[in-house]
């Protein structure tokens, strides 16, 4: 039996190593040392919501399924991002399907945007950027949430999301242009 | 403003422009009180995107995570084992049945007759046989 305490100072592939031979503790450090950064990253992508939490579970059943077949390539953080940015995609897909924000939703919370908020004020208000953030299109939210929310660099955001910087780039530009125009109270 | 300035502001926050680019920027910047607000209001909502990163989930999400984990399922190593031999064993339970539709679809065409005899192609067989102990010890010489 290893002592759990080394999980402390292991390293993300040392601990997978010990989760596969089933040493629980070690796929609770994994956990433990991630959670928070999917958390976020489903947050951005979703709102928060019930449904968050339920992502957040598929995205480490999913690794712990699939563990084996983790080579190391990228790190895991990385990994585990993009499985949890794929499953959040699948729940925009699966709400815009079901109908879940109705018209006369929107138009409520568009209506406390401008009701609430003052220019000067908005943009340093963290539930206006939010619920600014979940109205953008996918392709301009994964890149808001993964540069400027979970803070990779721009070349990251784009091996991420397996595109050119440059796309990136511009993809954030109309995406930060887009979030401006939905905070001023006037839009 | 220009949308040359414009690109070059969002530019300017994300990677280095070129030395042509940042001439012109500065210029702008030191004559553009436009353009001041503008990068003031983009830090401002940069800053804030930034701080609405520290979320999490629920108190109990590593609990809850972990008991569907390890009360259902064995250990990783040990699931996949378990899985490749019953995926194994399927493929050859597949495959005896098939033999043994083939089997008993030759023996009927053969012989036209619908016994259990003629099914399995043996002589003096029946259901009966099957129960009976000293016929399984011993064969048919008793």
């Amino acid at each position: 039996m290893i002592n759990p305490s080394l999980s402390d100072n292991a390293s993300d592939i040392e601990l997978i190593e010990l989760a596969l031979i089933g040493e629980q503790y070690a796929f609770t450090e994994i956990v433990h040392r991630h959670k928070s950064k999917i958390a976020s990253t489903i947050h951005g992508m979703i709102g928060c919501c019930d449904e968050a939490d339920d992502i957040g579970q598929e995205v480490f059943i999913r690794f712990f399924r699939k563990m084996e077949a983790f080579r190391g390539e990228s790190a895991l953080s990385t990994y585990l991002t993009r499985i949890a940015i794929n499953l959040s995609l699948n729940e925009i897909k699966r709400r815009k399907r079901k109908k879940i924000f109705s018209l006369s939703q929107m138009i409520e919370e568009r209506k406390d945007f401008v009701d609430h908020s003052s220019f000067e004020t908005s943009y340093d208000n963290i539930e206006i950027v939010r619920m600014a953030v979940q109205k953008l299109v996918p392709k301009h939210r994964i890149v808001i949430v993964l540069r400027l929310i979970e803070g990779y660099s721009s070349e990251e955001t784009a091996k991420i999301l397996n595109l050119p910087v440059g796309t990136v780039l511009s993809r954030l530009a109309r995406a930060q242009k887009i979030l401006k125009e939905f905070i001023k109270p006037n839009s | 403003m220009k949308k040359i300035i414009e690109k070059l502001m969002y530019k300017s926050f994300d990677t280095f422009l070129s030395a042509k680019e940042e001439v012109l920027f500065n210029y702008e910047l030191q004559n553009s009180p436009e353009l001041r607000e503008e990068i003031k209001q983009l830090r401002e909502l940069r800053n804030t995107l930034e701080k609405s990163a520290d979320q999490d989930f629920n108190p109990f999400f590593e609990d809850q995570l972990l008991n569907k984990l390890y009360s259902k399922e064995t250990i990783p190593f040990a699931f996949s084992w378990i899985n490749t031999l019953t995926y194994s064993f399927r493929k050859i339970a597949f495959s005896a049945i098939i033999l043994l539709i083939l089997l008993v679809s030759y023996n009927i065409k053969n012989g036209n007759i619908y016994s259990v005899e003629n099914l399995f192609g043996k002589s003096g067989s029946s259901i009966v046989y099957a129960f009976d102990p000293i016929q399984n010890l011993f064969g048919s010489n008793n």
